[in-house]
């Protein structure tokens, strides 16, 4: 019998656990019930970041198109996240949106509130702003179901378009201005040509005037010659009359000299006048050839222009973000006619 | 060598460009230039500029044979014409789509043209015709379209020409409703105005003005000179009916100085009679 325990005994000892595994699946236990509750945890922390146990009000607005905007973007007021784009569907003129606001939020949402896409600079993320609108529009609270405004962003090709079309007359414009002075036979043209030829008759005009005071001066002095010659035969009267030429004689010369001297300032200036002319004309000149040159090469710009900016809105990184040009429509207001009647 | 090889597919590929446009591309092209030209003219005022771009864009689209192209043109020349008054001008270039049966044009740019045609014979007092292409318009529309709110406007409008009051509320009010919807501000201020007018027409100068605020302040969001100056005319007359003299007279000053300043000489002619008449002169 002792013997027998003594073997029992033997085999229990060989077959049971080794003392460090003692209480293991107790403790096997403990660490995936840890587990299990950590894992909830983090779910329930996850779904409530996610704003899952808030009360959330479902808001639509129609925009005609949902580029870069996506289920879950944010909806923010005044930069405040208030909820996100929780659907979107097609509609008949573009896209319907469904943003869910928070509950906690909606008393501050009027009817008349706007939306729009905004980007955070310009590679950050879209978000939805709201604008709450204006002291005009209708300022009770939006309610489950309400649609708001969307306000559709200009697109880079419509930019592009607008200084295009706002660049293209101007440029027209010179272009036609140079043109027409370039033209030999347009009033410009004629009109500096016409001043140049007077400019340069100046000189000899001048001179002429000074040949005909030289001739005046030289007159005077040989009629005051002869005035004396005849006073000193003459009666009384007449001796005046010469002394009265003789003064003459003396204050003529000291006239046409100053007026000789003024002529003499007046040639110079004229030669002046006409050096700078010639300059300037010569400038005029130079201009005037070089700018149908110039205004070639403007529109050569601007075909360049447009060519670049047709292959820069074809290329990987703008096309995304450019819309197609595509055929305009007026609007077709009701109003058309309405007060001419 | 395997290297210098990937280099010259490299720079092949990088040397390579888009093919060139081929020629229905290009007219294509000029086609929405001269469409844009157009628009560009008719923000400037330059409504014979805007026709003749309008007009090339419409004949280019037509020897492509575009349907979008020539109904859009035809929709923007049809408007260009109406402002300068020549109606006949205006009628022919909607002919461009009506009169083609070979082409397939989209049952919205159908209604559109419609509702052109409607709105031309209603600017010449031609009710009749106004309801047959209105009805034709709505009838392309379909329940609802892009255009449902410019036709209950429009039907409003009629309506209200033939002192049918309530008619012409009720078309308002289902013209504001789409409106919202769409998200179409310049309607919506339209059918506040029309139901502002029916108010008038009732007898209702509290009710007519509340609409005819509404509606100013929306053109004025949108920056609409002539709705703005129509505004507050209709507000002249409510203050008027309203026993409040002194408040028409103001608004219709202001009325007469909004359509001065937007160079609208009929706008400021109206205007200006109902100023003399307020003050007796």
């Amino acid at each position: 019998m002792s013997e027998k325990r003594s073997d029992h005994d033997k085999l229990a000892d060989r077959f049971a656990p080794p003392r460090r595994f003692r209480g293991i699946r107790s403790r096997v236990n403990t660490f995936l019930l840890t587990a299990v509750i950590g894992f909830a945890g983090l779910l329930g922390l996850i779904a409530y970041k996610q704003g899952m146990f808030l009360q959330h009000t479902n808001v639509y607005f129609h925009a005609p198109d949902a580029t870069g905007i996506n289920k879950g973007t944010a909806v923010r007021l005044h930069g405040v996240p208030v909820g996100s784009v929780r659907d979107i569907e097609l509609a008949e003129r573009g896209v319907r949106v469904r943003m869910g606001i928070n509950s906690e939020y909606i008393s501050r949402l009027p009817r008349g509130a706007q939306a729009r896409l905004t980007r955070e600079g310009y590679v950050g993320a879209a978000s939805i702003q709201i604008l709450p609108g204006t002291s005009t529009t209708d300022r009770s609270a939006v309610a489950e179901g309400d649609e708001i405004r969307f306000i559709a962003q200009k697109g880079m090709a419509d930019m592009l378009d607008e200084v295009r079309q706002q660049l293209t007359p101007a440029f027209a414009e010179l272009r036609k201005v140079a043109s027409e002075m370039a033209d030999p036979n347009s009033d410009f043209r004629r009109s500096v040509s016409a001043l140049r030829t007077t400019l340069e008759e100046l000189p000899p005009a001048t001179r002429e005037l000074r040949e005909l005071v030289r001739e005046a001066d030289s007159t005077m002095v040989t009629l005051g010659r002869q005035a004396e010659s005849v006073g000193s035969r003459g009666e009384a009267a007449l001796e005046a009359v010469a002394r009265i030429g003789a003064q003459a004689s003396e204050h003529l010369p000291v006239l046409a000299a100053k007026l000789a001297g003024t002529l003499d300032s007046l040639d110079a200036a004229a030669a002046e006048v006409r050096e700078t002319a010639r300059a300037n004309g010569d400038a005029l000149h130079e201009l005037l050839t070089q700018a149908p040159e110039l205004m070639r090469g403007s529109g050569e710009l601007v075909r360049d222009t447009r060519d670049l900016t047709a292959a820069a809105r074809r290329s990987w990184l703008l096309r995304d973000y450019v819309e197609p040009s595509q055929m305009r429509t007026l609007p077709v207001d009701s109003f058309e006619s309405f007060g001419k009647r | 060598m395997r290297f210098l090889s990937f280099l010259a597919v490299a720079v092949a590929l990088g040397c390579s460009s888009a093919p060139s446009k081929n020629n229905a591309a290009a007219r294509q092209d000029a086609a929405i230039e001269a469409n844009r030209r157009g628009e560009a003219y008719v923000r400037h005022g330059e409504l014979e500029n805007a026709a003749r771009s309008y007009g090339e864009a419409l004949r280019l689209s037509q020897s492509l044979e575009d349907p979008d192209g020539i109904a859009a043109n035809a929709v923007n020349l049809s408007i260009v014409r109406q402002r300068q008054g020549r109606f006949a001008d205006a009628r022919s270039s909607l002919a461009a789509v009506l009169d083609q049966p070979n082409l397939r044009f989209a049952p919205l740019r159908l209604a559109e043209v419609s509702l052109r045609h409607a709105l031309l014979e209603l600017d010449q007092d031609r009710f009749p015709e106004a309801e047959g292409w209105l009805s034709r318009s709505s009838a392309y529309c379909a329940e609802r379209c892009a255009l449902s709110a410019a036709i209950h406007n429009t039907r409003a409008q009629l309506a209200l020409r033939a002192r049918r009051v309530d008619e012409a509320a009720a078309a308002a009010r289902a013209a504001h409703d789409a409106a919202r919807a769409a998200g179409d501000p310049a309607e919506q201020a339209n059918a506040l105005r029309l139901l502002g007018i029916a108010a008038l027409q009732g007898g209702d100068a509290v009710k007519a003005r509340a609409q005819l605020e509404q509606a100013l302040a929306l053109d004025r969001e949108i920056g609409a000179p002539r709705k703005i100056a129509l505004d507050l005319l209709a507000l002249g007359r409510a203050a008027a009916l309203a026993g409040e003299r002194d408040a028409a007279r103001a608004y219709y000053a202001r009325a007469l100085a909004v359509s001065e300043a937007d160079r609208d000489a009929i706008g400021a002619a109206q205007a200006r009679a109902m100023l003399d008449a307020a003050t007796g002169k």
